[in-house]
């Protein structure tokens, strides 16, 4: 865990709802896996007691980006970030997606979720690992994909302006048809908003596939101490300490957690 | 800049880490040099495991945080085996937050502890927490109980014994003057102060037990009156709490009567805050040409 000031090299608007920003930090780029994320200050002069956790979405050498998305005051500063502006990261932190080798990986990413999902993919692609990837989004607008099952990638918009028209349990039922591999043999890997979440993980508990989901909550400290990010589990987390096997904590334990654990 | 010494213990920084802020200080350890700090407050810990209060646990405030963790800590037999051997070995003052539901449960942690050959300064006793259903703030609220359990510890600890004060009191100087007969080395105040916000478009409370406990910058001005009413009537060293962010809120307390700070919730923004604190009060001092900081002890001057 490193805790620098990360000059923006660039901040562009990727769509019509997300925002992706270059960071460079030498220490947090080389130390960060897929899953993981960082706790950020959105400036300097910050009075509110929290920072805000964004997911690594890339990482090239030096510089890792983050995506976001304008929900409230701190990411409305993050806008009006410039390059060469320092910004106070603390990471990387939480878990990270694992067992990708193991099975054939099935993508699936919602709206701003798509940040962890979309460095899965990139990492996946350079290792010439095989896989299928599922974005959902409201509108063609807001994707950051081209549409292209026949090398694995599918989009939904809600509005059928661009892919299948749909949710992304209609894409990830098409992209399991295409490929040989039996249920068994699959893994889901999975980040959107809660009800996106429910959906794909209530899916793959009743097709019998593999899933691990990373999932949002509001969080102070990010590292495990303040406990106040606790997610109630539906099973009792056995690899845990006991005092966390029932409400876990999603900055430590997570976020990334089994979809038996969460649904 | 800053010297200050009782029950054997010497400071020679005024920041502490308030409980519930730092962890057990091992998690933070990559981003602080924690032997910076002139001390460290546990995570309070109890006799049983507890997994603390059902989500949503935490709400940001104005300049203030809500909270209703529900004392999810590992419990004292799992703390003595897994956390307390790392935390004997710092240079820091540890200090153990312990919290219980009755007063033999708080007895029967210490004596847990007092059992151990672990070298750690002492105790601070959570009989403020506004989160539990049970105990808690239930033995902070009234000046007997609070005696009595002050005493019953007493007996049984030569370290240093350290009691946590409720600002949720009519007269916190009653609660202060109470722990002072029952035998307490010092006093600290003051926990988080009762509060709750409710998310108007679902019209549901922002956390799950409805109430939960304010802290940060907002409540600085409460718990620096609490801290100023203590002073005046008890004698024992004190130690200031609630909403410092800046070396300028440390002197505040300092002049409102505490000879100690801890910085709570700032901690979760920047780990570090109590060593750069420290350095900008080290510049004030010189500047001011102030050989000990805690000369300044409880020397605001009267009238305005
Ligand atoms: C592990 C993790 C990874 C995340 N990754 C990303 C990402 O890559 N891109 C992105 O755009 N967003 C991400 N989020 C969500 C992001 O943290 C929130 O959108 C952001 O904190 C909102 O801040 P605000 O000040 O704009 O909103 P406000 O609504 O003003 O924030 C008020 C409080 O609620 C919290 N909050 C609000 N929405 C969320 C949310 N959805 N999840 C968690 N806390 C929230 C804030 O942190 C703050 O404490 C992630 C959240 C988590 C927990
Ligand atoms: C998330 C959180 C957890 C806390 N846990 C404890 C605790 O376990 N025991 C305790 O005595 N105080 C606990 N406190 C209270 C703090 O130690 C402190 O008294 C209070 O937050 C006021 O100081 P501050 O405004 O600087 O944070 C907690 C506070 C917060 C915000
Ligand atoms: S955010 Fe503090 S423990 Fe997870």
């Amino acid at each position: 865990m490193f805790q620098e000031k990360c000059r923006v090299t660039s901040i562009i608007q990727r769509s019509t709802a997300l925002w992706e920003v270059s960071l460079l930090s030498p220490a947090i780029s080389a130390a960060s896996r897929p899953g993981h994320f960082v706790n950020l200050l959105p400036s300097d002069d910050w009075s509110p007691p929290m920072r805000r956790p964004m997911s690594i979405a890339a990482v090239s050498g030096d510089i890792f980006r983050i995506i976001f998305k304008i929900v409230g005051s701190g990411t409305e500063k993050m806008r009006s970030w410039k390059p060469g502006h320092l910004v106070d990261c603390i990471g990387p932190l939480g878990n990270t997606w694992t067992d990708y080798d193991a099975y054939f990986p099935l993508l699936v990413g919602g709206g701003v979720g798509i940040a962890p999902i979309q460095f899965l993919h990139e990492d996946l692609t350079a290792g010439r690992i095989r896989h299928s990837l599922i974005a959902g989004a409201l509108t063609s607008g807001e994707h950051l994909f081209k549409h292209d099952p026949d090398s694995g990638v599918w989009l939904t918009t809600d509005d059928g302006s661009c892919g299948i028209s749909g949710n992304v349990i209609m894409g990830l039922k098409k992209a399991i048809a295409k490929i040989p591999e039996k249920s068994e043999a699959l893994k889901i890997f999975c980040c959107g908003p809660p009800a996106m979440n429910r959906a794909v993980g209530e899916f793959a508990l009743q097709a019998g596939i593999r899933c691990d989901i990373s999932v949002e909550t509001v969080m102070a400290c990010g590292t495990g101490i303040c406990q106040g990010c606790a997610i109630e589990l539906q099973q009792i987390a056995s690899e845990l300490p006991i005092y966390r096997q029932h409400f876990a904590l999603a900055c430590k334990d997570g976020p990334i957690f089994r979809a038996e654990l969460l649904f | 800049m800053f010297h200050f010494s009782f029950k054997g213990l010497t400071f020679d920084s005024p920041l502490l880490a308030a409980s519930g802020t730092f962890g057990y200080g091992d998690e933070v350890a990559d981003l602080i040099d924690i032997n910076q700090l002139g001390g460290i407050m546990t995570k309070s810990v109890t006799l049983h495991p507890r997994e603390g209060n059902p989500p949503p646990r935490i709400a940001e405030t104005p300049a203030g945080m809500l909270n209703s963790i529900g004392l999810a800590n590992p419990g004292v037999d799992s703390f003595i085996r897994e956390i307390l051997p790392r935390l004997s070995a710092l240079e820091t003052a540890v200090f153990i937050n312990i919290a219980g539901s009755t007063l033999q449960e708080y007895v029967e942690v210490l004596d847990k502890l007092e059992k151990t050959d672990a070298f750690y300064a002492g105790y601070e006793i959570n009989i403020s927490c506004p989160n539990v259903k049970r105990g808690g703030m239930a033995f902070g609220i009234d000046p007997r109980t609070t005696e009595r359990l002050t005493r019953r510890l007493r007996e049984r600890t030569d370290k240093c014994l350290v009691m946590k004060l409720s600002p949720n009191v009519t007269r916190i100087e009653d609660i202060a003057a109470a722990a002072e007969a029952g035998g307490a080395d010092a006093l600290s105040a003051i926990n988080t102060v009762v509060g709750m916000g409710i998310d108007i478009e679902k019209r549901t409370p922002l956390l799950h037990t409805v109430t939960g406990g304010l802290s940060g910058a907002a409540i600085k001005p409460i718990a620096l009156a609490q801290v100023y009413k203590i002073s005046r009537s008890a004698k024992l060293p004190l130690i200031g709490l609630g909403g410092i962010s800046n070396y300028k809120d440390v002197i505040e307390f300092i002049l409102a009567g505490a000879d100690l700070v801890q910085i709570g919730t700032l901690n979760f923004k920047q780990p570090a805050a109590a060593v750069r604190i420290r350095e900008e009060l080290e510049a004030w001092c010189l500047k001011n040409n102030i050989a000990n900081l805690h000369d300044l002890k409880g020397e605001m001057v009267s009238s305005c």
